[in-house]
């Protein structure tokens, strides 16, 4: 009887054992592979620094709603900025545009009020701006503070140049008339023409308002000028001398003008009364050149036609001067370039009114027209430039000078009476002493004439001066400035407003203090609010033992 | 059996009861008023953080600093401090001073701090000048060493007019 044999087998079936791996291996490679596929787009944003942003808690916000959340707050490579990386949800990815931007809302304090106050509570967030460029950015830089009002929203943008020192901040208000229509958005210098550059936002429909006779010009602040219409004193409304800004208007005796495209540029006016001294676009150049003193002209004295003002003068120099000319220091003419304004005579605002008056003007001077310096005030002492037509004046016609046209010029006024007097002595001297002796007689009554009227000038001065108005006017000026004083005392240091502000600050600052410590609890025992648990007594200080130092 | 489960409500709910302590609150005593001629005018104090609030403060054995529960200052304790300087029967030129208060607290073995610096308020401001007092309680509790630390006040104004001159 032979034993009997296992009949072993090799199994080639594979164990049902294995299905069940096999199925949860399957379901979680679909998880993993649902989980990427929806997952949303991961970004960089660059910021100076990252006060108030805080890994896994602080959001990204889309018109307030949220949209992701940032994930790790890192140095850069060279430690000179910070990089957050968020995360955002699938929905928001066609918003990451070209142009999008992104900025730390939080409380912020500046011309423009205070915003963000919201987050006082909240902590910082980040607001996304989408802007309308294409989609699929990544790596954003961040703005450090609210962005310029993004490109769809209706109105227009026209951009203010100034030679005058920066005036304006970004945020700085926009007032029309007082009311408040828009913002200064960027502010920027460009040193090859020495210019400021403002880009200035209004909002519709007041953008409607500006067509290209407007003209803006700085509403802060208190200007004090002496001319030679006397003294002025200029003031903005107490907002605008507080917090700045600019305004607009059409200036008097101007057309309303074409409407404006975006990005048109305005000059950006001082004050508005060096809008009111040179409100025209077009004007014509002329040089003018004094063999006499300027002393006491300025830019922006008025050009004037028998009382009228027809322009101003823009500059006083001599680099007009061909290269070489002063080397004669005893012959040198003092150039003065002024501008006239053809709108201001009724010619209209054009260049082909300048071209008609320029002509005009060409032909005037064949028949004496002329330009000279007078006094515009005796109290300042200052000059205006007067165009007028004067007898028995030498052949002359309008020159050149480089690239400007040279307007004939006569002494008049206190100068040519001064050259008169000069004159009038020089002929004296050149008289023979015996033909003077037997003339005595009759110089000495016309001193006596000359006395008297000296005498009578010195009575009407008096006169003048004791006028009650003349007494009352530096009063009225010390009153005006007390009130000054009075009004923005308020502001002060010491005053009960920042005073006020301060308690508030304080109060703010304790209530802060407690709610942090509310929510130190709360995180600690989240259930301390329904069931706040006993607190311990407080530790008793004892008397100080007889030992002890 | 449904005694017994209202007997097991009650006691549940009186679990849930807690008495709560009174809350005591300080203000620092007035101290004698100077009898010289010289006044202080306390310009402005400022605070270390950890005393500004309302909280006594009471430094334990341990060294820690414990910010009481049912013990509070009445008035904000900058107040408190500029009233007792400010306390004098002088009518002479103030005294225009700014104070920065860095330590001022009692201590569970019974003594009471009081440090920071001053200095003349003027148009040409003096230097600052530092001070570091401190003394014991001779008797236990809060008010105590409350009054310890009026008296303590007391000691700055004295050094100040001290040191200005009457």
């Amino acid at each position: 009887m032979s034993k009997p044999q296992a009949n072993i087998k090799k199994s080639k079936r594979i164990s049902a054992i294995w299905i069940l791996p096999l199925i949860v291996f399957m379901i979680g490679g679909y998880v993993v592979y649902h989980s990427i596929k929806n997952q949303g787009p991961k970004i960089t944003i660059e910021f100076s620094n990252a006060e108030g942003l805080v890994a896994g808690k602080t959001k990204i916000k889309a018109r307030s709603v949220d949209v992701g959340l940032v994930e790790e707050v890192r140095l850069s490579a060279d430690h000179k900025t910070v990089i957050l990386s968020a995360r955002l949800d699938k929905e928001v990815e066609p918003l990451l545009t070209e142009d999008a931007v992104l900025w730390v809302v939080k409380p912020r304090v500046g011309a423009s009020g205070i915003t963000g106050v919201g987050t006082l509570l909240s902590g910082a967030y980040i607001e996304l701006d989408p802007g309308v460029g294409e989609p699929g950015r990544r790596d954003f830089e961040g703005l450090e503070g609210i962005p310029n009002t993004p490109a769809e929203t209706p109105g227009a943008r026209v951009v203010l140049r100034s030679e005058n020192a920066k005036s304006l901040n970004v945020g700085d208000p926009v007032t029309y008339r007082g009311f408040r229509v828009g913002r200064v958005e960027t502010s920027g210098f460009t040193p090859a023409d020495g210019a400021f550059e403002y880009e200035v936002f209004i909002e519709a429909p007041y953008h409607e308002l500006i067509t290209t006779s407007s003209r803006f010009w700085n509403a802060s602040g208190i200007t004090i000028q002496a001319d030679a219409d006397g003294l002025s004193v200029n003031t903005a409304s107490l907002e605008s001398m507080l917090s700045g800004g600019v305004t607009f208007d059409l200036p008097e005796q101007s057309q309303p003008g074409e409407p404006i495209e975006n990005g048109h540029e305005f000059e950006l006016y001082a004050n508005a009364k060096s809008v009111q001294d040179d409100p025209f676009e077009h004007f014509i150049d002329y040089l003018l050149l004094f063999d006499t003193s300027v002393r006491g002209l300025k830019k922006g004295a008025p050009v004037e036609y028998r009382g009228i003002k027809i322009g101003s003068v823009t500059d006083i120099s001599f680099e007009y001067l061909p290269e070489g000319s002063t080397i004669n220091i005893d012959k040198i003419p003092v150039p003065v370039r002024i501008r006239i304004d053809p709108a201001r005579l009724e010619w209209g605002d054009t260049m082909e009114a300048c071209m008609n008056l320029a002509g005009e003007f060409s032909h005037r001077v064949d028949v004496g027209m002329r330009a000279s310096l007078e006094t515009g005030s005796l109290l300042t002492g200052n000059l205006y430039v007067s165009l007028d037509f004067y007898e028995g004046q030498e052949v002359a016609e309008i020159g050149t000078m480089g690239e400007l046209m040279v307007f004939p010029t006569i002494s008049t006024g206190l100068a040519q009476i001064a050259q008169k007097v000069v004159d009038v002595l020089d002929t004296i001297l050149e008289l023979p002493l015996t033909e003077t002796f037997e003339s005595a007689g009759g110089a000495i009554d016309k001193a006596s004439k000359a006395l008297e009227s000296v005498n009578e000038l010195a009575v009407n001065l008096k006169e003048l001066m004791a006028k009650e108005e003349m007494q009352k006017l530096p009063h009225s000026i010390q009153k005006t400035l007390a009130e000054l004083q009075t009004t923005l005392s308020g502001f002060s240091e010491d005053s009960d407003f920042q005073r006020n502000v301060g308690d508030a600050l304080k109060q703010m600052e304790s209530t802060m203090g407690s709610l942090e410590e509310l929510a130190d609890t709360i995180k600690a025992k989240p259930n301390s609010l329904i069931f706040p648990g006993k607190r311990k007594d407080d530790p008793k200080p004892k008397a100080a033992t007889k030992n002890k130092q | 059996m449904r005694l017994i489960i209202y007997i097991t409500i009650l006691l549940g709910l009186s679990a849930c009861s807690t008495t709560i302590p009174n809350v005591s609150n300080y203000l620092l005593p007035n101290i004698e008023a100077s009898s010289g001629s010289s006044r202080i005018e306390v310009a402005r104090i400022e605070l270390s953080e950890y005393i500004d609030h309302k909280d006594v403060v009471l430094e334990l054995d341990d060294g820690s600093l414990h910010r009481a529960n049912f013990h509070k200052w009445g008035e904000n304790l900058d107040d408190g401090i500029a009233r007792l300087l400010e306390r004098s029967n002088g009518g002479g030129k103030p005294i225009r001073v700014e104070l920065s208060i860095a330590r001022f607290h009692g201590s569970e073995s019974g003594s009471v701090v009081f440090s920071g610096k001053w200095r003349e308020e003027g148009d040409g401001a003096s230097p600052w000048r530092s001070f570091d007092l401190e003394s014991d309680v001779p008797k236990s509790g809060y008010a105590n060493m409350v009054e310890a630390q009026a008296a303590l006040v007391g000691e700055l104004r004295a050094k100040i007019v001290g040191a200005v001159g009457e």
